[in-house]
């Protein structure tokens, strides 16, 4: 597999801080690459910033300062509707709390960026139906998010961010409710995907034994970046 | 896509959809009403002409033309042959005519007539016109033209009974019924420093006598009269319109009224003056009725109607000529208004007459209704779809397809109301027209019509005042919105 040289994911000493009084900086001058077609995976304490980092890497928040390169093209000076285009084509987001939408089943769930990309309905569907089987979930299409648990509900958001095959998935906490079986399957599925469609992940997780999967391992503390590891999977 | 999105969430939230589509057609129904109104009249529009007319309808036994020349601000009417038993006054003063008994054949609307048009739907009650002329004798210097007219009191409603024109004394009771007594217009065209007769004074009445000729024809002969003592026992005032003008500094306004001479008597003793003046030789000949009608929705309608199945006959609708009247801006005579505003007069371009009718701001009001249950609606409706929203933008919706989404929503609950609303409102207006022997065509088509105009009002109300929440919603920024989930 041959990697290219420029990185698909970048961020140039980038602060995000929210301000209770005075400023908390969730993130702190953070300077991190992701190559194409890596699995990379950020762990770190509670609170240190994780969720928030992934957040402006999804364009779906903005820093207070630094940029934002996706496939070197800054992404901090975009408006609403620009991000929202690239997100549509480049991003794929599991969010921590899932985020379905609740009066849509889980196959209409999955669907939904595919319409919103104005893919066919029929193509829609079938590749709907295809995700959520990949995720164990052939059984629970048809029910709506308040009928499945929070495992399934985080398999409908895993499969929902698949649906666009877009280049980088930024997933917090995907497994954080899968027991171990769910877990590997999920896990699985990343790895494939990642060779076989040259997907990047960028993961948080708690779980360290999936640092094992990893090309990069990026631990953050108190909005910092403590270390980054590349290894070999 | 997102129209399907926006239709799904109306049915989702039932609860809240179906108050939102029931305050809708609660605004729709009045709406619907207003416009079906915009076809008829209110009760109260141009009360005081068909009270002083004692009807809505004006029914003359032959045809009369009347046409209103482009460039002049006249109000002129043709008679294919004068009938000094009528006039038109009532649309405007100028066409008022001076004379009567000129034209040599009249045509008589006999009793069968009378009971067929009553018969027919919609018209509540039928009051032939009685009129002579007179001479009121005030003081002996004091002598001048009027003419004295017959009030049906057993056929008036409080509708079309001028009591509300009251301005002293009273309005006649059953009792007066053969009296010597009359109401006499406040505001009349006098000598200048002579008053109108009051409540209380009486007056002298000179009253020619009528007679035939020897070929049959009957004639007024102003040599021989009889004379009448009246007792005054009340004086109108009839408001007909607000009248505008540029003063010295701002805009004035004063309210016109009708001027008239008429003396107006109750049947019983207009019929003993007649028994008197014909020395019963003659039958008064009925050339002119006024028609009752209660429902003044379908006003123009019933004339329709009417107008189809009399052919030889002229129906006038009283509302439909003044507003014609009105919006032609055709104003009434100023002979007593203030000097300021005679003045006013001749500046032609800054009059304004304005119709006391209330139908203009009823529509507008209930429109802003509509539009502020929209607002309050999707104000409402922002907050439950923050995070779907969020989720959306998430995987790329954009601003646009948020508001498509938000609009559609809105669009769907304003139409599904306005239209249970318009059919629920309509209905009983359509069943109306059935029974007014309307065309099924015709009927479609007015339905078609006013579904059309509530519809586009609604859906345009709902829009325009969706559109500022839905574009507020589209801007916000999704992790604000997902972190205080
Ligand atoms: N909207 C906010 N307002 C104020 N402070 C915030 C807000 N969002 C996050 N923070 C703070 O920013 C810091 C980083 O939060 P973040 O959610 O990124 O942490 P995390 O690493 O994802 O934690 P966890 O592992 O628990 O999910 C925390 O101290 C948090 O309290
Ligand atoms: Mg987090």
């Amino acid at each position: 597999m041959s990697l290219s040289d420029r990185p698909i994911l970048e961020t140039i000493n980038l602060n995000k801080a929210f301000y209770l009084g005075e400023a908390v900086y969730a993130v702190n001058n953070v300077n991190i690459q992701v190559m194409p077609g890596e699995i990379a995976i950020i762990v770190g304490p509670s609170g240190s910033g994780k969720s928030t980092l992934l957040s402006l890497l999804g364009g779906l928040d903005r820093p207070i300062s630094g940029d934002i390169l996706i496939n070197d093209q800054s992404i901090v000076k975009l408006n609403e509707d620009q991000l929202a285009l690239m997100r549509r084509k480049n991003i794929g987001y599991v969010f921590q709390f899932f985020n379905l939408i609740p009066h849509l089943s889980a196959l209409e769930n999955v669907e939904l960026p595919m319409s919103i990309a104005s893919m066919s309905r029929k193509e829609a569907r079938e590749r709907a139906r295809y995700l959520l089987d990949e995720v164990g979930l052939t059984p629970r299409a048809h029910h709506r998010p308040d009928q499945l648990s929070g495992g399934e509900q985080q398999r409908v958001a895993i499969a929902r961010s698949l649906a666009n095959r877009p280049a980088v998935v930024l997933a917090d906490e995907p497994t954080g409710n899968l027991d171990s079986k769910t877990r590997d399957m999920v896990i699985d599925l990343f790895c494939r995907f990642n060779k076989t469609e040259r997907q990047t992940f960028v993961l948080i997780t708690h779980d360290t034994s999936l640092t094992q999967y990893a090309h990069r391992v990026i631990t953050m503390k108190d909005g910092r970046i403590n270390t980054i590891e590349v290894q070999n999977p | 896509m997102f129209f399907r999105l926006g239709a799904v969430n109306a049915w989702r939230n039932l609860a809240r959809s179906i108050l939102a589509v029931v305050s809708m057609a609660v605004a729709a129904a009045f709406l619907t009403y207003t416009i079906s109104l915009s076809r008829g009249y209110t009760r109260e529009a141009y009360a005081s002409f068909r009270q002083m007319l004692g009807g809505e309808i004006i029914v003359y036994a032959q045809k009369v033309q009347g046409e209103l020349p482009k460039e002049s601000s006249v109000w002129s009417f043709e008679r294919p042959n004068e009938n000094p038993f009528t006039d038109l006054q009532v649309f405007h003063p100028e066409i008022y005519r001076q004379g009567y008994l000129e034209s040599s054949n009249t045509t008589i609307i006999d009793e069968d007539t009378q009971n067929s048009i009553l018969a027919e739907n919609g018209v509540d009650g039928v009051s032939p016109v009685y009129r002579l002329p007179a001479f009121t004798i005030l003081t002996e210097q004091y002598r001048y033209s009027s003419d004295i007219r017959a009030r049906d009191l057993s056929r008036e409603s409080d509708v079309n009974s001028p009591k509300s024109l009251i301005y002293s004394g009273r309005w006649f009771e059953e009792t007066d019924d053969g009296k010597a007594v009359a109401v006499v217009s406040r505001l009349q065209e006098l000598p200048p420093g002579v008053k109108a007769p009051e409540p209380g004074s009486k007056i002298l009445l000179e009253i020619p006598k009528i007679k035939k000729d020897q070929y049959g024809q009957i004639y007024v002969d102003y040599h021989d009269t009889i004379s009448k003592e009246i007792t005054i026992i009340g004086n109108l005032v009839a408001p007909t319109r607000e009248f505008a003008w540029q003063g010295d500094i701002d805009t004035q306004t004063e309210i016109l009224y009708w001027w008239t001479n008429e003396i107006q008597l109750p049947l019983g003793t207009w019929q003993a003056i007649w028994q008197e003046v014909s020395e019963g030789l003659v039958d008064y000949p009925i050339s002119q009725l006024i028609l009752q009608v209660s429902d003044l929705t379908y006003l123009e309608d019933i004339v329709l109607n009417l107008v189809n199945r009399y052919p030889e006959s002229s129906f006038v609708s009283v509302p439909n000529q003044a507003n014609m009247a009105m919006e032609r801006q055709l104003i009434e005579k100023f002979l007593a208004v203030p000097q300021a505003m005679v003045q006013a007069s001749e500046q032609k371009a800054t009059q304004q007459g304005m119709a006391m009718d209330l139908r203009v701001p009823m529509m507008g009001l209930v429109l802003l209704n509509a539009a502020l249950l929209v607002a309050a609606n999707m104000l409402i409706m922002i907050n439950e779809r923050k995070r779907e929203m969020a989720i959306l933008k998430s995987v790329g919706a954009k601003r646009v397809d948020i508001t498509i989404m938000a609009l559609t929503e809105a669009l769907i609950l304003a139409v599904v109301g306005a239209g249970i609303g318009f059919i629920v409102f309509r209905i009983p207006g359509a069943l109306n027209q059935m029974t007014n022997h309307q065309g099924v065509w015709t009927i479609l088509k007015s339905v078609f019509e006013d579904l059309i105009q509530v519809l586009s009002a609604t859906a345009a109300v709902s829009l325009l005042f969706g559109l500022i929440p839905a574009v507020k919603l589209a801007g916000m920024s999704v992790m604000n919105v997902l972190r205080s989930e």
